[in-house]
């Protein structure tokens, strides 16, 4: 009868243990590289990766492009990246004065998404420090003026 | 004792059943704030600024607006995301026109949402970097546009709460 006490009392601190490290520890964080796994296939867009892309002199970072083929993969896009949410104020600027660009932080707290409205198209790019992600954007400043 | 071994692995299938519910850990619905009014306070951009502050409620149901351009007095009606989405960039046009914009919200917005909006504008590349790198870090989601004509960067921050 002890030996059931001691099985059971076992049991509860490994649930105890396995619900504390649950909630303590983070979401994995998708790679670029699983990101383009997990919608490679999607119909109506068309996916790129590129591996260490050069953004400048010192700055190398994996990117995943996705692009929208059709009006139906665009529509799929803004409900699958929540582009209405990230962009309706920047879409009514876009456009007014000449092409913008719009980013956030995704969810898993990790990837910088890149939404050109007029290209219909989205780049995802995990920075590794804060220094990495402003010299992409300085990139994608560069690239507004062209 | 049979007693005794039921309720521990009772509890045990409570547990597990805590643990595993998906519902849990739902994100809570951004439409679930309400905010009784709206209210906009537009400071004027200067050369190189942090301006417009924020807080801006509003969706669905019909609000009616009141906003004052240098003094003199205008009023809409606000039914659609999209009537906010406008009459946000109206404000923010204005301002940026250097005019002075206050802004008031009549109506109870059954399903309103709060919207923070910061704007910069620089011809530094480094200092817009820096700045949108700051500001989606902090949950912002950050447009930039670049005005040829007076080759400044003009960058706006926006989050819903």
């Amino acid at each position: 009868m002890k030996r059931l006490w001691i099985i059971t009392a076992g049991l509860l601190a490994a649930a105890i243990v396995g619900i504390t490290l649950w909630h303590l520890l983070p979401a994995g964080t998708p790679t670029p590289s699983e990101l383009y796994l997990r919608y490679e296939h999607q119909p109506g867009v068309r996916m790129g990766f590129i591996e260490d892309y050069r953004f400048d002199d010192s700055t190398f970072a994996d990117v995943v492009t996705v692009e929208a083929l059709d009006s139906a993969g665009w529509q799929w896009m803004e409900q699958e990246f929540d582009l209405q949410q990230h962009v309706a104020q920047g879409m009514a600027h876009s456009g007014q004065n000449g092409e913008a660009i719009t980013f956030w932080q995704c969810d898993d707290g990790q990837n910088i998404a890149f939404c050109s409205w007029s290209g219909r198209a989205l780049c995802f790019v995990q920075p590794r420090t804060e220094s990495e992600l402003e010299h992409i954007i300085i990139y994608h400043l560069e690239k507004l003026k062209e | 004792m049979k007693h005794t071994k039921t309720i521990v692995m009772t509890c045990l299938a409570c547990l597990l059943a805590t643990a595993c519910d998906p519902t849990k850990y739902a994100v809570p619905s951004t439409a679930e704030t309400k905010k009784p009014g709206l209210n906009v306070n537009v400071h004027l951009p200067g050369e190189e600024n942090e301006a417009i502050q924020h807080s801006f409620a509003g969706q669905q149901g019909s609000n009616s607006i009141d906003y004052i351009v240098d003094g003199k007095q205008y009023s809409g009606e606000i039914t659609t995301e999209e009537d906010i989405t406008t009459l946000y960039i109206k404000i923010l046009d204005f301002a940026k026109l250097g005019h002075s914009v206050s802004v008031t919200a009549h109506g109870d917005n059954p399903k309103g949402t709060k919207t923070d909006i910061h704007t910069f504008s620089s011809d530094s590349q480094a200092k817009v970097a820096t700045w949108s790198s700051r500001m989606v870090r902090k949950g912002y989601s950050v447009t930039i546009e670049y005005d040829k004509s007076t080759h400044t960067y003009n960058c706006t921050a926006f989050k819903r709460k």
